[in-house]
């Protein structure tokens, strides 16, 4: 593999950042692909279409390539790179529960990473038919040992690692890289923002496997003790509903507060005044936004899973 | 979380903390995953090329190397490779060496340049490498690190 002059590296994720759902896991993979440019590579995404996004388009110098849906992508994928295959110089290939199994499609010499951002075993029953799940569980287990046999992974943490080894059984070499962040470091003196009374953060999308339901029920175990306390979860997806009917139930009004997605400036002026900033995601690896909010102000506490092994600083 | 909140409502605890937690996550950049992602694709790259003739094994297991910054000769820098981790902190250089034993990294600290009187000096601590060194081996090799967050872990642990 050539160190740069137009190599061509691609990328493949199921999503990019334009899709509704876009998260972390996107976020890693458009700006190792913006870096790789910056380097003189030459970058392509593959990822599926997004409605109202254009099929083709260069994004900070890559090139985004939409195709087919949640499912079509992957063989749409592996058809573009054996018909490229010759010219692809390296693959790092983003699994999301479902690698794109893309050592089928290149030659034997063409080096692939397999990329794991968490373990996803547990997740697929809480979306799929349990025939389809079962085939999931497959596919990210046996599946990927079967294709991907000794070739490197790179993981965002030491808990995917654990993973990947124990629930996965992936035989190659390992490298745990945590992601990155774009924040920049501000200086916070004396405390100046941060809440009068204990006030809780916890950002992310509000999706069944991100576990926001167990820090609403946390709350409410809380308040005994901590009468002020305020939980406000930033983020938006299909478990709001249930979560406001909870809240609701649990008679935490004036103590949670959904707000929804959030803009980049309110959502980190919303975080310089937390106490705490929570992560009750379920499997999760890393993550980037786990790395900004250390950056913007308080370290993250996770939930009882494996993100525990997540050091703290 | 309880534990944590009361920890919290020590302002003093809570600014320390806040001002540990932003130093440590400042070395987290894209331009340093970029690097290491890099590094690991021409690495497996010399892989492929050499199979399948070649006969290297590799290991889970890792280990953190702490040397004093004197022991190496003026303007010489050692050279690891580029999948490793080499960081200075506390006057000391520290480096992840992946998929070395505590015996391997003398040989590792050998061919990287490391003269062999610094290798073998009582001063150089080599250590295998826990969790939280994969991410940051300079924070958790730091002894002045360890006593500092080890009340901090303590207080967050609910």
């Amino acid at each position: 593999m050539r160190r740069s002059s137009h190599a061509l590296v691609v990328i493949t994720n199921w999503r990019d950042r334009t899709h509704p759902d876009a998260g972390g896991a996107e976020e890693v993979c458009e700006q190792l692909a913006a870096n790789f440019v910056a380097r003189g590579y030459e970058v392509v995404l593959l990822t599926s279409s997004v409605a109202g996004e254009k099929a083709h388009e260069v994004v900070d110098g890559y090139s985004i390539i939409r195709r087919g849906g949640r499912f079509t992508v992957y063989p749409w994928a592996l058809l573009w790179l054996l018909w490229n295959r010759r010219r692809v110089e390296g693959i790092i290939d983003s699994q999301n529960g479902i690698p794109f199994f893309t050592p089928l499609a290149v030659p034997a010499k063409t080096p692939v990473l397999m990329l794991i951002h968490h373990v996803h075993q547990d997740q697929f029953a809480l979306y799929f038919p349990p025939l389809v799940a079962t085939a999931g569980r497959w596919l990210e287990r046996s599946g990927a040992r079967l294709v991907y046999r000794n070739r490197s992974i790179v993981l965002v943490s030491p808990s995917t690692r654990h993973g990947a080894r124990r629930r996965l059984g992936l035989r190659g070499e390992m490298l745990v890289v945590p992601p990155g962040s774009d924040s920049t470091v501000l200086p916070l003196p004396g405390g100046r923002g941060r809440a009068d009374h204990p006030r809780l953060v916890c950002v992310g999308r509000l999706f069944p496997h991100k576990g926001a339901a167990s820090i609403v029920q946390a709350v409410a175990e809380l308040v005994g003790e901590f009468p002020r306390l305020e939980l406000h979860l930033v983020g938006d997806g299909p478990e709001r509903p249930r979560l406001e009917t909870m809240a609701e139930d649990l008679g935490l009004r004036g103590h949670v507060f959904i707000h929804g997605a959030l803009g980049d400036t309110e959502r980190d002026q919303l975080l310089r005044t937390a106490w705490l900033s929570v992560n009750t995601s379920a499997g999760e690896g890393g993550c980037s936004r786990r790395a900004s909010r250390w950056r913007r102000r308080w370290p993250t506490p996770s939930g009882p899973w494996p993100t525990r092994a997540w050091p703290r600083p | 979380m309880a534990d944590a909140l009361r920890a919290l409502a020590d302002e003093g605890l809570a600014e320390t903390m806040s001002a540990r937690t932003r130093q440590w996550s400042s070395q987290f950049t894209w331009d340093e995953m970029a690097t290491r992602v890099l590094a690991m694709l021409r690495a497996e790259a010399g892989r492929l090329a050499q199979s399948p003739n070649e006969r290297r094994t590799f290991t889970d297991l890792a280990t953190v190397v702490r040397l004093p910054l004197d022991l190496l000769p003026d303007g010489e820098v050692p050279t690891f490779r580029s999948t490793d981790r080499c960081m200075v902190s506390d006057g000391d250089l520290v480096v992840l060496l992946r998929g070395a034993d505590t015996q391997t990294a003398r040989i590792a600290l050998r061919r990287a340049g490391v003269p062999a009187a610094a290798v073998d000096d009582p001063r150089v601590r080599i250590t295998v490498a826990r969790p939280v060194d994969l991410v940051s081996p300079a924070v958790s090799a730091s002894p002045r690190a360890v006593a500092a967050t080890g009340r901090h872990e303590d207080a967050l642990a609910g």
